[in-house]
């Protein structure tokens, strides 16, 4: 297990530490997040151009061929700035499934907008009843001669509102809560039959309740197998749980460091707070729990890295329940020890916070990984 | 070779060659350093050396195989992990390195007993007035042939059988050097009976002095400016000197093994020990990041010392969970981890931690030190955090 970057590597993490040091100050994230889109179509073009959007897909398909560490290099460097661009669902929840899932046409069809910036993708998975289980779909699709039609309800898609694609799940067959039966589907976001409920969501994205009624799409939407999209579903979901989990990584990195800083300048009884030693002991812990949660990081990295496997995967859960655990713990002091200003919306404390609250909640929180991480032998 | 084939050539050479007697010999091993189980060990020394395992990461003009730093620490660790007995001593990782680093071509007969795993070559430290720094043993008044080598009061970080021992000392003039001296030339005796205390040295007041053959003393001069010896040991030692997580993960992964075997524990318990695995890999991580990550020497200080303090708190709740689940009414009996012999169950809890001796070593002077170390680890993760001075 190699911890050393590549030279690429290193020169993607540099690049992207620059653009969070250099255009992505806390105001002007504010100002992306308060605008009417929710994020800055500029940034994105300069993801595109920059080659980030593409770095997952492979060669062939116009990308960069890189790989989960790649993934982990970018996102512990958009924890740090809380980028809020919906990297995510388009490039690894929507671009995910087509990468894994997608014939030739189809991929020839979206990937090449999506790494160029002019295409915007999202996911729709979740139903409000399924909570975290992936195969409680109740969504369903029936085949209507060349035509799948396709009823039901998503809840939480993010990047809903602005997205031109949208990867459905859905079931062909089977009942609800059956692992087989599951396929996906690309859907235009604008296709008759299909309504939209736009919302902020707490840590500052955009998200969508999707209704289906009658929504009529082609039989060659289907992306993969009839009936076998579980397993296509989890792979990316994993992936990208490694995506927000190193997320997690960089805003712990951000909030501790901050908070020292913050400890040695604020005086109260004639000393900086830092000086007080159960104070200290709480940044210390702070910092480990960061520590911790860095190196299961590199760890899910790279088994990931190895293969998609029961050992990769079991990796992944237990890095989500550290981070769970971890984000919680450094979030909730990082915000107690800069006092009531913590709790502003002018510090950007208060910010990561949300968003590490929200990460442990994504792709199920720290109580469902802990069970699926022991499911494994 | 890559690093999947590495892995499944160490799994394949310590499943072939690492077969304890019993499961009690293997869960006590890691923990008990003075307990001697000779035949197992041997028996797994001896197939490392067999097949040229003994000593891999040494260059292989000395009879080893080369291994890089990745390669030595995947060996060690999984070795712990799966319970076989640590392939490495003081000797293949302090004195080897620096014989097979400076010393001239006649010195080094002494590799060819320090690649023998069974035989333990131990670091002796000086403890009285010689040695202001806890290091010198010693000092060493220089002849043609033979030196002599006077020692103060020295403790031997000992483990039996015992082929010789290692010092520094200090010539007239005030330079290190590094002897090592065979145990039939030791001018004292030390008696392989079971240490009751938590010592982990032994103590001589009283050494004497002797002579000691020059090719047996390496001057150290042109290599060490200082006397900060630990960090040019660790600089020249390949295996990471801290890999506690690695040592206890075998006897917790038995622990939640039999856990996860039996139905009737409740969710609560379940979901604790389920967080107490986590735990572990997540402590395993971080000692492999210290061990790989090629980490700042600042960061790697601060890191461990706050990993000390998280195994020790692991160790704390793991007793817990041990003394919890081996009290549960119920239980069945007639599992080989948990036979109804009473030695064996005493054993058992011991190995697992000890709940119940843990709990009855709160506020003795055993657990106050602990706390004064846990509080010197935070202050060395202050320091780093630029927190105190």
């Amino acid at each position: 297990m190699d911890f050393s970057l590549t030279e690429e590597q290193t020169l993607l993490q540099e690049s992207v530490d620059r653009f969070i040091q250099n255009d992505y100050e806390f105001d002007k994230r504010q100002s992306f997040a308060n605008s009417e889109l929710g994020f800055s179509e500029d940034n994105w073009k300069m993801f595109a151009d920059l080659g980030w959007l593409g770095i997952p897909f492979s060669e062939a398909d116009g990308g960069f061929g890189g790989g989960p560490v790649d993934s982990m290099l970018i996102w512990e460097q958009f924890g740090k700035g809380l980028v809020i661009e919906p990297f995510l669902a388009t490039v690894i929840l929507g671009g995910g499934i087509l990468r894994l899932a997608g014939n030739a046409d189809q991929k020839a069809a979206y990937l090449p907008g999506i790494i160029d910036g002019s295409m915007h993708a999202a996911l729709a998975y979740v139903e409000s009843q399924s909570r975290f289980n992936l195969s409680d779909v109740t969504t369903s699709a029936t085949k209507e001669g060349n035509h799948y039609v396709i009823n039901g309800a998503k809840s939480v898609v993010l990047n809903g509102p602005r997205a031109d694609f949208i990867v459905v799940v859905a079931r062909t067959s089977g009942e609800q809560r059956d692992k087989d039966g599951i396929s996906l589907f690309l859907v235009d976001a604008k296709v008759e039959g299909l309504s939209r409920r736009d919302y902020p969501t707490v840590d500052a994205f955009r998200a969508s309740e999707l209704s289906f009624e009658n929504v009529k799409v082609e039989a060659d939407s289907m992306l993969g197998e009839d009936g076998a999209g579980l397993s296509i579903l989890q792979r990316v979901i994993d992936e990208a749980t490694l995506a927000i989990g190193s997320e997690a990584v960089g805003c712990m990195e951000k909030l501790y460091k901050d908070t020292v800083e913050y400890c040695k300048q604020r005086q109260q009884f004639g000393q900086p707070i830092g000086k007080f030693q159960v104070l200290q002991h709480r940044m210390v812990d702070m910092f480990m729990e960061h520590e911790q949660s860095k190196s299961l990081m590199y760890m899910a990295a790279m088994k990931l890295e190895e293969g998609y496997s029961e050992e990769s995967q079991k990796a992944v859960s237990a890095f989500k329940v550290q981070v769970g655990k971890s984000g919680k713990f450094v979030g909730q002091n990082a915000v107690q020890l800069h006092g009531g200003m913590g709790m502003t919306d002018e510090l950007n404390i208060g910010h990561y916070f949300k968003r590490l609250t929200i990460i442990d909640t994504l792709f199920g929180n720290a109580d469902f990984h802990l069970e699926r991480f022991g499911s494994f032998a | 070779m890559n690093s999947s084939d590495f892995s499944a050539s160490v799994d394949k050479v310590i499943q072939s060659h690492w077969c304890p007697s019993s499961l009690f010999s293997a869960l006590i091993e890691p923990l008990d350093q003075y307990q001697s189980l000779p035949q197992d060990k041997q028996r797994w020394f001896s197939a490392l050396s067999d097949i040229g395992w003994n000593v891999p990461h040494w260059p292989r003009r000395f009879g080893g195989m080369g291994w890089d730093e990745e390669q030595t620490y995947e060996w060690v660790s999984t070795c712990m992990q799966r319970g076989a007995p640590r392939p490495l001593n003081d000797g293949t990782e302090i004195l080897a390195p620096f014989i097979i680093e400076f010393a001239e071509v006649e010195q080094y007969e002494v590799l060819q007993s320090l690649k023998q795993l069974d035989q333990n070559w131990c670091f002796a430290l000086g403890t009285g007035e010689i040695s202001e720094e806890a290091l010198i043993a010693g000092e060493l008044t220089l002849g043609s042939s033979a030196h002599t080598l006077s020692l103060g009061p020295i403790a031997i970080s000992v483990k039996f059988p015992l082929a010789g021992i290692f010092l520094l000392a200090r010539d007239s003039v005030g330079i290190a050097w590094l002897c090592w001296l065979s145990s039939d030339q030791m001018p004292f005796k030390l008696s392989n009976k079971r240490l009751t205390t938590k010592s982990r040295f032994l103590k001589i007041k009283k050494p004497g002095k002797f002579f000691l053959p020059s090719n047996q003393c390496l001057c150290l001069q042109k290599e060490i400016t200082d006397l900060n010896f630990s960090d040019r040991l660790r600089s020249l030692t390949t295996s990471n000197p801290f890999s506690e997580v690695s040592r206890f993960y075998f006897y917790a992964d038995q622990f939640f093994s039999y856990v996860r075997r039996n139905e009737f524990f409740e969710s609560g318990l379940i979901k604790r020990i389920g967080l107490l695995r986590i735990e572990l890999e997540g402590l395993l991580s971080l000692e492999r990041t210290i061990a790989l990550g090629g980490l700042s020497k600042e960061q790697n200080t601060a890191l461990i010392s706050g990993l000390k303090t998280r195994v020790f708190n692991f160790h704390r709740d793991l007793s817990a969970s041990v003394t919890e689940v081996v009290g549960y009414e119920g239980i069945e009996y007639s599992e080989p981890m948990l036979s109804s012999n009473e030695r064996t169950q005493s054993s058992i809890r011991r190995v697992f931690g000890g709940g119940l001796d843990f709990i009855g070593r709160v506020g003795t002077k055993e657990q106050l030190s602990c706390n004064l170390e846990l509080l010197g680890g935070n202050h060395v993760i202050e320091r780093y955090l630029g927190l105190t001075e």
